[in-house]
């Protein structure tokens, strides 16, 4: 499978441009993580590549041929996972999952057991939706994205609700299925990129800051992180951004990132996170 | 194919909901309300078809299409309220799903409607006895109930489609209700889709008329329904586009376009087209067509009518040839049902240019056309189609029939109108199914060919310009009373009900009665007079006497009308004949009218056959009830506070008023004046006053003044109160 944007712009009815001239390409197979703060384009970016929009400007490919054309190839392979959404809470969590196999045309009615199994939702499969909480309901949405092992998989913010632990293992899922598809996962936490994705997308007001290794975007911050400890706030310098701040003893201890490092800064090793705030904060 | 598979899903998630079930019980129900709660017409009651098939299939059409629509925009509106629309769009195309989920409840609605049918036959089938039709049942259940269900369905989804709000589209749902149920659409068979009326059923003259205009209205109301339907399939939003972006996006599907346009302007041309009402006025408006033109001065020397029905469409074909004296000079005016299309004109051979006039006065439409002045003979003009019942008797659906059981036309039903004086012998060859008895004027027709392919070509004259034809599985049974012969023609599956309420024992001795204490007919020279039992609307004339089945409103245990007893109706319709249709003619006052007298006379005929305490728990004591409790009604004793009402409603106490006035205020008044001046004296009055209208040729009236001074009364000695 291979997925194509060119140059694409969507401007919204409303004036406001979501996405400025993007490009990128993904294909077979890979965990793409895309990055970028609330209000960035991510979701907009999600709802073109599930022709769930139509863009302004551009296009946007499917093996080669218009997505919009290939609306009903796209939807036989395809698991997507909202940033906002909800479910039928009448229904068992067991029925609710059946139910979506069914519509998807899953006629192995194993499926939804493995799924159920994968998503830790044994305990749960007879209680009905409206009783489960905030994490586990969003286990059931994730539920429905990977049932029927799609070829093309697209959660926008999948982990927002759950725990730690929970964030761990489902990483770990779609790290796993990204061996043989394409998996594109869209959030504002970093770890749930670091741990897994192979390739990572910055998005910022609308526009690709960065596409390649998490490793490579590391290392383009290096230099550009440091650390100093201050009397009081007002000593911060200007241009720069704050990543943490830690009260020590003799005032507090800042890590920043900056174009320009103050003089007075130690070199700090910079993390992914560091670098993606370096990443977004540089344009600005 | 996604769309069947996605079909089945959801047609067994409805089948395993508990709301549509719930919906489905109350269906399953609903015909219940129609056996005892539908607004009932004064003559509906007493067939038994109406009361167990008309009414509560027609109740049931009424709150199954509410249940469906209410369920309908529930499951519609079921994704968005649950939000569950940007996971499941995702993997399905949401007019696929629409489409799916629609089809689904068009099938719950369509099964239910079956159950319903056949839950309620063996019940009907009881209820109905040897007059049960089963065809007849699942065809009017079929029509009736199954389209409207099914309906409502198409028109919540396509409304829901398109505005994808609940909300908008429960008070969208409600408007259109509201047209069907509205006062504009009280009479109109067109507009009602939600609540169809269907017109009047006959238990003995069993007429498919209602089967097929309910049908045709259904196809109308259908081609809206699904026109709509579709073009809100290209409302269906995507892409997160609005109503009209997505209507423009939608366009590109043209064939969904066209289908919908065609649905549509088919509807349109339905309704606008259609064959079975006319246009004229809705009210009485008292306008004849020959008011406004003279009569030519031509003979016809005789006519010949070719006429060929076809009772599965219930269409006419006829050929009229007429042979002319002399030519018509000016230009001639030939009146025909409006249902009715000339095809063909011709004067000895030659083909005649005519104009047809569309406009209905009268119940009839115009065609004009100029004879060249030549000594030509015949005149031949074809023409065919369905008679249209007239727009003011539409809820009388048997004034004219043409079905495999009964045959009518009715007055100016059948045979065209010229403005010429009168033709001089007419004779008709009429092909009717074989299984009929044609009458022709109220006299059995005898010569017939048989065709050897089920139908029968009668023949048959008169020589005068009035024609009635009407055949049906009848038998006749001449009665004599006194010198007359009576010839009482009635369904042959009727015959039960004329033994046990021994109608010809009481036509006879009602006859008797009116000669001997009111005086002679006036009649034709052959001395006969004809009773015919027909369906729907009545006539009568000097020889003939028009009667229907609700003559006998208990053997139905209906409600009891004008406290009608037994074979009552059937005797006032012979008194009517000395009375209202006869010499003794009253004008129309308040507290005045022949009916009074009608009344009076069966009192005088049951007393004279079961005695006095028989008609004093009969008539006089249900009458002074009646009486009675016409002063205790409110709007009696305020008139001043009528005028606040609704006219609709003022007129619907008026006319009860007139019931009770003249059906009970009345005879009991005449029993009064009887108690005082004497029975003898009583009928002396009568005979004289019947007297003095036959020898003034029926131009006299008599008012209640002029009765008082026959019987040399005053206004306070008959009153009641």
């Amino acid at each position: 499978m291979q997925l194509d944007a060119e140059n694409v712009t969507m401007i919204y009815p409303s004036g406001k441009k979501a996405l400025a001239d993007i490009s990128f390409h993904a294909q077979d197979n890979g965990f793409i993580g895309i990055l970028g703060p609330n209000g960035a384009g991510k979701t907009t970016l999600m709802k073109l590549l599930i022709a769930g929009l139509i863009p302004t400007k551009g296009k946007i490919m499917l093996n080669g041929k218009p997505l919009l054309s290939q609306e009903k190839k796209l939807k036989s392979q395809l698991g997507y996972l909202p940033q906002s959404f909800g479910l039928y809470d009448e229904l068992t969590v067991w029925q609710f999952l059946d139910y979506i196999s069914a519509l998807k045309g899953i006629k192995d009615r194993k499926a939804v057991e493995k799924v159920i199994e994968k998503t830790g939702l044994t305990e749960y499969k007879k209680v009905r939706i409206r009783n489960l909480s905030g994490g586990q309901r969003q286990r059931v949405g994730i539920a429905q994205a990977i049932t029927g092992d799609p070829q093309l998989l697209i959660l926008d913010e999948p982990t927002v609700g759950l725990d730690p632990e929970e964030r761990v293992r489902f990483r770990n899922i779609f790290s796993d299925m990204a061996q043989d598809k394409i998996v594109l996962l869209s959030t504002h936490i970093v770890e749930d990129v670091q741990a897994a994705c192979s390739r990572v997308l910055v998005i910022y007001d609308g526009m690709i800051l960065y596409d390649g290794s998490p490793s490579d975007l590391i290392c383009k911050a290096k230099g550009h992180v440091g650390t100093f400890t201050a009397a009081s706030e007002r000593d911060l310098p200007d241009k720069c951004h704050v990543i943490s701040k830690i009260n020590v003893s003799d005032g507090i201890q800042y890590r920043i990132v900056a174009h320009q490092m103050p003089f007075f800064t130690q070199d700090a090793e910079p993390t992914l996170e560091d670098a993606y705030l370096y990443c977004i904060h540089r344009e600005e | 194919m996604k769309l069947l598979s996605i079909y089945k899903l959801e047609l067994k998630r409805l089948m395993l909901s508990k709301p549509v079930w719930l919906v489905c019980i109350l269906c399953l129900f609903s015909p219940l309300s129609g056996y005892l709660y539908y607004k009932r017409t004064w003559t509906g009651d007493a067939m038994l078809t109406q009361l167990y098939i008309a009414y509560p299939v027609l109740t049931a059409a009424l709150v199954g299409s509410l249940l469906f629509g209410c369920i309908s925009i529930y499951d519609a509106g079921r994704i968005r309220s649950y939000k569950a629309d940007s996971i499941i769009a995702s993997f399905i195309s949401p007019v696929i799903y629409s489409t799916a989920r629609m089809l689904a409840m068009l099938t719950i609605s369509s099964m239910a409607a079956v159950i319903c049918s056949l839950l309620y036959l063996p019940f009907t089938a009881v209820r109905l006895g040897h007059i049960f039709n089963p065809g007849f049942y699942l065809a009017y259940f079929f029509i009736f109930t199954l389209p409207t269900w099914c309906m409502s369905v198409l028109f919540v989804n396509g409304i829901y489609n398109i505005t994808q709000r609940t909300d908008l589209s429960v008070i969208l749902y409600a408007l259109l209700c509201c047209m069907s149920l509205s006062k504009f659409a009280e009479n109109n068979y067109f507009m009602r889709w939600l609540n169809p009326i269907s017109g009047l059923l006959s238990d003995y003259f069993l007429s498919y008329w209602p089967l097929r205009i309910g049908l045709y209205t259904r196809i109308i109301w259908i081609c809206f329904s699904a026109g709509l339907w579709l073009f809100s399939l290209m409302c269906i939003r995507k892409y997160q586009k609005n109503l009209i972006a997505s209507i423009w996006k939608g366009i590109k599907k043209v064939y969904i376009l066209i289908l919908a346009a065609a649905f549509i302007v088919s509807g349109t041309c339905l309704w606008k087209h259609q064959p079975f009402i006319d246009h004229g006025p809705e009210d009485y408006d008292f306008k004849y067509l020959w008011d406004d033109y003279l009569y030519d001065v031509s003979y016809i020397d005789d006519s010949h009518f070719e006429v060929k029905t076809n009772p599965l469409h219930g269409t006419v074909s006829v050929r009229a040839e007429y042979q002319l004296a002399y030519p018509f000079r000016n230009e001639t005016l030939l009146a025909l049902n409006p249902g009715y299309k000339i095809t063909k004109m011709t004067y000895d051979g030659l083909n005649v240019d005519y104009r047809t006039d569309k406009k209905v006065v009268d119940d009839l439409c115009c065609t004009y056309f100029t004879l060249p002045y030549t000594q030509g003979t015949t005149l031949v003009i074809e023409y065919e189609g369905m008679p249209t019942t007239e727009n003011r008797f539409q809820y009388y659906t048997y004034a004219r029939c043409i079905d495999n059981n009964y045959i009518t036309f009715g007055e100016q039903g059948l045979l065209p109108e010229l403005n010429v004086s009168n033709c001089l012998a007419s004779t008709i060859d009429v092909t009717i199914p074989g299984k009929l008895s044609p009458y022709l004027n109220y006299k059995a027709m005898t010569d017939y060919t048989d065709n050897g392919d089920g139908t029968k070509t009668w023949t048959g004259k008169w020589e005068n310009d009035f024609v009635d034809f009407t055949a049906a599985d009848m038998v006749t049974d001449t009665l004599t009373a006194s010198d007359t012969d009576i010839n009482l023609i009635y369904q042959k599956d009727f015959e039960k009900t004329i033994k046990d309420y021994n109608v010809e024992q009481a036509i006879c001795e009602a006859y008797d009665y009116c000669l001997r204490h009111i005086g002679e007919l006036k009649y034709t020279d052959e001395k006969q007079l004809a009773f015919m039992q027909k369906s729907g609307v009545t006539y009568v004339s000097p020889d003939v006497i028009e009667w229907t089945e609700d003559y006998f409103p208990s053997y139905t245990s209906a409600t009891n009308q004008n406290n009608i007893h037994k074979n009552d109706y059937i005797i006032l319709s012979v008194v009517s004949k000395w009375t209202r249709y006869g010499g003794l003619r009253c004008k129309n006052e308040e507290l005045w009218s022949s009916i009074g007298f009608e009344y009076y006379s069966l009192y005088r005929i049951q007393k004279e056959k079961y005695g006095e305490l028989y008609v004093k728990k009969y008539y006089i004591d249900k009458w002074q009830e009646a009486v009675d409790s016409q002063s205790k009604k409110f709007y009696n004793r305020h008139p001043e506070y009528l005028k606040y009402l609704p006219e609709r409603y003022q007129q619907s106490i008026t006319a009860e008023n007139n019931e009770t006035n003249f059906c009970a205020r009345l005879p009991l008044m005449i029993i009064k004046a009887e108690k005082l001046v004497g029975s003898e004296k009583m009928d002396e009055i009568i005979r004289q006053m019947y007297s003095d209208c036959i020898s003034e040729d029926l131009l006299k009236q008599i008012s209640f003044k002029d009765f008082l001074d026959y019987c040399g009364l005053s206004k306070e000695a008959l009153s009641l109160d």
